[in-house]
């Protein structure tokens, strides 16, 4: 089963969750739950980092995201012209070694993609940071397709 | 953002109607649950039963809560397993108690 999705957009937290809804809609189809689950929180959490420190307030920026389902992986790929951060740099806050009184509020979401997530790709090319996150589903998560996303390639508009 | 409260006990319940707890609804959320707590209250259980996806900012909300109870106690329960996945790799549930449904942690005040 081969899909592919493009949104584009811009940096809201309004659109980052229309993105998130789009995609787990798109792959509720063909791919398993816990993968799904995955897929969602991470997209959210590195969109999310991109509108509320990448783009520093301005929701006028681009952002778009690229779906690619295969038999064998779930990428997608997130392209923004905000701050460069690099995600491979930075592993995440834990809460190990706090007490429960002075557990941090945020920075979980790092943590989360590095657990969710099989590869993470990043760079920066001509402004734009390209960030790319890739599910493996070597585990026989997918599942045959069916119409709702099959052999096709489609442009959405998430605005 | 709404929330249905009720009391079962020494536990103050609140159960969230919103079906996504993310970025874009953190602040009402983190708000209304804090508003929730200004009364004194210690011991409150998150239902969560309605909720399908929530991500680090909504668990955000929640840590908040916790900071301004005054020793206070949160139980989260009826998550779902997308949800629950994501307390579990972030350790939350070290500091949250995870349980299945509302009546397994207010049953234990009563008895």
């Amino acid at each position: 089963m081969d899909a592919t999705v493009e949104l584009k957009t811009t940096c809201s937290p309004a659109n980052v969750r229309k993105i998130a809804t789009i995609v787990e809609a798109t792959l509720r189809a063909s791919i398993s739950d816990e993968t799904r689950a995955a897929v969602e929180i991470a997209l959210s959490e590195a969109c999310v980092n991109i509108v509320k420190h990448g783009s520093e307030g301005d929701e006028s920026l681009p952002l778009s995201v690229r779906l690619d389902v295969t038999n064998e992986s779930v990428r997608l790929t997130i392209v923004d012209r905000g701050v460069s951060f690099d995600p491979r740099e930075h592993q995440g806050l834990s809460i190990e070694d706090h007490l429960p009184s002075e557990i941090p509020t945020s920075g979980r979401g790092l943590l989360l993609i590095h657990e969710l997530i099989d590869e993470i790709g990043y760079e920066v090319e001509n402004g734009n940071n390209v960030l790319t996150l890739t599910k493996n589903l070597a585990t026989a998560h997918a599942e045959p397709a069916n119409d709702a996303v099959s052999e096709e390639t489609e442009t959405q508009s998430a605005t | 953002m709404d929330l249905e409260v009720g009391t079962v006990g020494d536990w103050k319940v609140v159960t969230p109607s919103e079906t996504r707890l993310d970025a874009y609804i953190a602040e009402d959320f983190k708000k209304s649950l804090v508003d929730n707590v200004q009364d004194g209250t210690r011991q409150l259980v998150i239902n969560l039963s309605k909720v399908e996806f929530m991500d680090s900012s909504g668990l955000g909300a929640i840590v908040c809560c916790l900071q301004r109870m005054d020793q206070g106690k949160i139980a989260i329960a009826e998550a779902s397993e997308a949800v629950a996945m994501m307390l579990r790799l972030t350790h939350i549930d070290k500091v949250f108690r995870l349980v299945d449904t509302v009546d397994e942690v207010t049953a234990e005040s009563t008895t």
